[in-house]
């Protein structure tokens, strides 16, 4: 870490721990911040144009390869769009099979997340290896944590590279009873994981800092979102997925080649804290107890708590997919026949990430005629700076390197996907 | 005692799929050798050394402690990714892990949450490394999406499956 009296600028390279790559730079001027510039992610234009002249069954699996943290999100999204377009609707146990698969991949990407790439943040290491040599057992928690949810995605999602048994309609294949249950077994043993996981982050410090955020997330009559609901606020919004672009618009901003979310010209959140304060009571009751255990409320809005709320949704991720694997009864074919028509789908699912937004035209032979992708960290970005530019100025007080530490952990409270950004992710204050 | 042969990359990123054209090709030579008249039992011909049943061959986008993940359960593993080290594209460089650490290697600019680099590292703490550990690293030049691959990196990809099939045959 390099400092210099005037003008100072203090790189941190640390902050490759979050996906990716990307750039940050904080100004300060008199004491107050004259600038906050977040450069983390560039919006999957490429994959749009890429689609285009694709057959309408190809989108699963292309847009799985914008993220490879979240590929069932992006498939998640993609199908349910795609059948909207050709009017169908998968119910029943295919229905629940995406839901159990989507368990799959919160419960990985949380456990990475909280154990690898925020905790070192909180215990005050460098990185997850820094942080394993002398917190072995917890790193090893973690990642058989992940696990439990890399195996459900494996076996639902077959993956080798991206998890190619997902299609339009349903799977490709689909798992018999006798195939889950030994996956239910590491499940149950992930869900005391889970558990341990809530309380041990309930422990640790945070930096005294909440906002009244504009969250933003789907919501269902009876479920904890993942695949369906309503797009619902806590400023009052209660639309349709099919009317997000009439709500949410997207902003040119000059220091960087992403765009910034707004609606009704404001900020809004999206992500695990924003699903749970808008859906505590679609919790299970576990997950509800282990909450209110560790001191949340039925609101958070302390962004540092966010890996206390990541924790609660692992072991609802872990309830739910038991649940699901439990009441499981093999459909009859893997997938429902659709016949494509030329048509506009919308599709919107909780990624671990927050809300991941898609629209699709199509023409009447099924090939897509236009694309429009809105990922979580694209609508969460104009907020993440507008915590930085507060942050900054109430603990403008702390030492140089202790706040830009304290900074970087703020980005990382979103637990941003930084993949399509091009330069790796520096921090940059400057006093002046 | 099993084999993992792994690429990891983006294949959309230009030379980022390097290590992932490269795995696809150690299959595909493995194959070809499966499918060889003269190789029954399924030893290939002319490499009697090569036990196929026990190789497989894997192609990993995740992040790097995927890579852990998979590899539980092998006794040698071989990673083949691109990285960035400012040597000319093309350039293939191969480190034992076990017997140092890759600090000085950078990935590709794939979506890794926690690199390949990294994740090895981790492994290492953990006491979970593979008793052999090899990754290959070949330079990449353009990481853009939807960037063309460098004809330098190509013909790399080619040389590292060979070196690969030489590797797992003299183990």
């Amino acid at each position: 870490m390099a400092r210099a009296k005037r003008g100072t600028t203090i790189k941190v390279d640390t902050l490759a721990r979050v996906e990716g790559e990307g750039a940050m730079r904080v100004r300060i001027r008199g004491g107050r911040v004259a600038e906050v510039q977040l450069r983390i992610y560039e919006p999957p234009r490429f994959f749009e144009a890429f689609l285009r002249g694709r057959r309408f069954t190809e989108a699963p699996d292309i847009t799985a390869r914008i993220c490879g943290i979240c590929p069932v999100a992006y498939q998640m999204s993609a199908v349910h769009a795609m059948e909207d377009a050709c009017g169908v609707q998968v119910t029943g146990p295919l229905r629940n099979l995406r839901r159990l698969l989507y368990c799959g991949e919160w419960i990985e990407s949380h456990a990475l997340h909280i154990y690898l790439l925020h905790a070192p943040d909180f215990l005050g290491y460098e990185s997850a290896v820094h942080m394993a040599k002398d917190h072995r057992d917890l790193v090893q928690r973690g990642l058989q944590l992940k696990k439990a949810g890399n195996d459900l995605v494996t076996l639902l999602g077959g993956r080798e590279i991206h998890p190619i048994n997902v299609r339009v309609g349903g799977f490709y294949r689909v798992p018999s009873p006798a195939e889950l249950r030994p996956v239910a077994e590491r499940l149950r043993w992930a869900r005391d994981a889970a558990l341990e996981t809530v309380r041990w982050t309930a422990g640790l410090d945070f930096p005294d800092f909440a906002r009244d955020y504009h969250f933003v997330a789907l919501r269902h009559p009876d479920e904890y979102p993942f695949n369906e609901g309503r797009l619902v606020s806590s400023g009052g919004l209660d639309i349709a997925v099919r009317e997000y672009e009439a709500y949410f618009a997207e902003e040119q901003v000059p220091h960087s080649h992403a765009l910034h979310s707004t609606l009704a010209g404001r900020a809004y959140f999206v992500g695990p804290m924003a699903r749970y304060s808008l859906n505590f009571d679609r919790l299970s009751p576990l997950a509800q107890q282990a909450a209110r255990e560790a001191g949340l409320g039925p609101v958070c809005r302390a962004p540092f708590q966010s890996i206390v709320v990541r924790a609660v949704e692992t072991l609802y991720a872990c309830d739910e997919a038991l649940r699901l694997i439990a009441t499981y009864e093999m459909p009859d074919r893997p997938a429902v026949e659709v016949v494509p028509r030329a048509a506009t789908g919308y599709g919107c699912t909780e990624a671990p990430r927050g809300i991941l937004y898609h629209r699709y035209d199509l023409d009447g032979g099924g090939l897509v005629a236009g694309a429009r992708i809105v990922p979580p960290t694209a609508q969460n970005q104009k907020v993440i700076e507008e915590d930085l530019r507060e942050f900054v100025e109430r603990f403008l007080d702390l030492p140089e390197e202790r706040l830009a530490w304290q900074c970087e952990q703020a980005v990382r409270n979103y637990d941003p996907c930084i993949s399509c950004a091009t330069h790796f992710l520096r921090l940059h204050v400057e006093r002046e | 005692m099993s084999i993992l042969i792994v690429g990891v990359g983006n294949a959309l990123r230009g030379d980022d799929g390097a290590g992932l054209a490269a795995a696809r090709r150690v299959r595909e030579k493995l194959a070809a050798r499966q499918g060889a008249p003269a190789g029954g039992g399924g030893a290939p011909a002319g490499v009697p050394c090569l036990d196929l049943e026990r190789i497989t061959v894997l192609e990993l986008s995740g992040g790097g402690m995927s890579l852990v993940e998979a590899w539980e359960g092998a006794s040698l593993v071989v990673v083949l990714d691109a990285v960035q080290t400012g040597a000319l594209p093309g350039s293939i460089v191969r480190v034992d892990a076990r017997a140092e650490p890759l600090g000085s290697l950078r990935s590709g600019r794939s979506s890794h949450g926690v690199g390949v680099a990294e994740a090895v590292e981790v492994a290492r703490v953990l006491g979970r490394l593979p008793a052999r550990l090899i990754v290959y690293g070949i330079e990449g030049k353009s990481f853009a999406l939807g960037a063309d691959v460098t004809p330098a990196v190509a013909r790399a990809v080619e040389e590292v499956a060979l070196r690969v099939l030489d590797e797992v045959c003299l183990s």
